[in-house]
């Protein structure tokens, strides 16, 4: 039977709300509003040579036998692991801290590598921010180290400077700048008024030389241009993307001191370009539960350091059983690193088959947030949205399997 | 088929990881394979780069270091400054990257050296 409905999709943390879809049979058969990230992510959701299978040692078997499996092997681990969640709505982020307090153990996800400082920051207000519809009211958009042509592909034409409703009397002219510090030619960059290319790690220079121009001392061209530009700008919003977190090697002081001087010249607000749809909802969650965006042990009280990030815990193989939930660490990751996993039993609990799922101890396959389980998540500027999913589970969602997991679990 | 005419010389550059869109579709496309090596396993070489090494564009050419090897197709980035490239994040740039405690992995600054080659580029080995 043909129906309609209007979701939102979760390719990435835009969380676009206004997704259309043609519907036949529990088919998806017409994708309207979603980007080329968004349709696929919609359309391949039912492919089911990707989809996960419950697997035990590879043989496939049922939810309960993979959950039982799974159950028995954190029982059986000294030192489990939990790591992942940042594609789970927060229902079932909160029943993984939940599990990671009662197995007394690690939990981290991908923004200790990636984003999850910046999130910290905003969170602690040592950074100020804004949401995406106050982005219409700002004089200049400054996208810095970011693409989100590429990255997050409907962001120009939802929330900055094709949805800025403010134009000049002859109606041609948006007031608004856009800007990039960039080190590629990028299609982002080549859309906006202002470019600022720079060689690869040279961000702490640009900030420096920012710092210098403001204070009036002697600094370089492109310092100098990019104080002219903050110095006209009433209300700037700067979105942070990968780019300069490893550029700065995720040391953000420098970009603080900086937004915290600019802020003396108008309002200044930062934005992180996260990628996964929910990453940043995890680093809210567990900042509620204990206090820390990432890298979490319950093993005595809470404590958090880097010594309980993924990439110590792998490299130092601090753990006796892994738990990936929706997220695949072989294929991100140095090999370097994730070889280090091999001989570690690990359990995955995932949509989609993947590098990590590959050869592990249990595999628990799971409904696809958004499409098929309901939940919640945060988007990028920290707004929640309900999720809406246009189709019915073919398979338990993360939180059922994470809470029939955990009322199994012995400890 | 003859060699590259500086086939075997080794230039050292830093490659740079970015996102490409279509590096992620592929891993939900039913041809997954085609796209995989047409959207991931490339290399973006300014002009001088690609002339030192001696290739043209769609050429093969191998990016070792301590941590691995990788066989990729050369495309032409005029604005890529000399000494660096760009590559898509994916498994590939992965086999080249390390990790030092208490940094972040070096996804943005992998050192390597390049060479002109005629081997095959590599196919997905997981899914």
């Amino acid at each position: 039977m043909a129906s309609t409905a209007t979701t939102v999709c979760t390719a990435c943390s835009c969380l676009c709300d206004d997704i259309g879809l043609q519907l036949e049979d529990d088919i998806i058969r017409r994708v309207e509003n979603a980007c080329r990230k968004g349709s696929s992510s919609l359309y391949g959701a039912r492919f089911e040579q990707r989809r996960s299978r419950h697997l035990v040692e590879g043989r496939e078997v049922g939810a309960d036998e993979a959950i039982d499996r799974a159950a028995a092997e954190l029982s059986r681990a000294r030192r489990p692991l939990i790591f992942g969640l940042d594609n789970s709505s927060l229902e079932a982020q909160g029943a993984g801290i939940e599990l990671a307090r009662r197995l007394r153990c690690v939990i981290d996800d991908t923004s200790s590598f990636c984003q999850g400082n910046l999130v910290g920051q905003i969170l602690s207000g040592a950074l100020p921010s804004c949401t995406l519809p106050e982005v219409k009211t700002s004089d200049l958009i400054l996208y810095w180290g970011a693409n989100p042509h590429h990255s997050h592909p409907r962001h120009l034409s939802k929330f900055t400077i094709y949805a800025h409703p403010d134009y000049t009397e002859l109606g041609a002219v948006r007031r608004v700048t856009l800007a990039a510090v960039e080190v590629r030619e990028s299609e982002t960059s080549s859309v906006c008024h202002r470019v600022f290319r720079i060689l690869p790690r040279a961000d702490r220079d640009l900030i420096s030389a920012i710092g210098k121009g403001m204070a009036g001392q002697e600094t370089s061209a492109d310092g100098k241009r990019v104080v002219d530009l903050f110095r006209k700008a009433k209300f700037t919003v700067i979105f942070a993307g990968l780019g300069l977190t490893y550029s700065l090697d995720n040391d953000y002081l420098p970009f603080i001191e900086m937004v915290k001087q600019l802020s003396s010249w108008g309002r200044v607000a930062v934005i992180p370009m996260v990628g996964h749809y929910n990453m940043r909802g995890f680093n809210q969650s567990l900042h509620k539960a204990a206090g820390h965006v990432n890298k979490v042990s319950f093993a005595d009280g809470v404590s958090s350091g880097d010594q309980f990030s993924f990439l110590e815990q792998v490299r130092n193989r601090s753990f006796d059983c892994l738990m990936v939930i929706g997220s695949d660490p072989f294929a991100s990751l140095p090999k370097s690193v994730s070889s280090a996993l091999e001989g570690i039993p690990r359990i995955v609990i995932d949509p989609y088959q993947s590098a990590t799922s590959e050869g592990s101890t249990v595999v628990i396959g799971s409904a696809v947030t958004g499409v098929e389980a309901a939940g919640t998540a945060v988007r990028m500027d920290g707004a929640e949205v309900k999720l809406l999913p246009p189709l019915a589970p073919s398979r338990p969602g993360d939180e059922e399997i994470l809470r029939r997991v955990m009322e199994k679990v012995s400890r | 088929m003859t060699m590259p005419a500086s086939q075997g010389q080794k230039l050292p550059l830093v490659i740079v990881t970015y996102r490409e869109i279509y590096a992620w579709i592929a891993r939900l496309d039913k041809n997954e394979e085609a796209m995989f090596e047409k959207y991931s396993a490339v290399v973006r070489l300014s002009e001088a780069d690609m002339k030192a090494i001696g290739v043209n564009r769609g050429a093969k050419v191998k990016l070792s270091n301590e941590v691995g090897s990788v066989v990729v197709r050369a495309q032409l980035d005029s604005k890529c400054p000399k000494g660096f490239a760009f590559m898509p994040m994916s498994r590939i740039p992965n086999q080249l990257t390390s990790y030092q405690p208490g940094k972040l992995p070096n996804f943005k600054w992998i050192e390597v050296s390049a060479e002109a080659v005629l081997e095959d580029v590599p196919k997905p080995a997981v899914p």
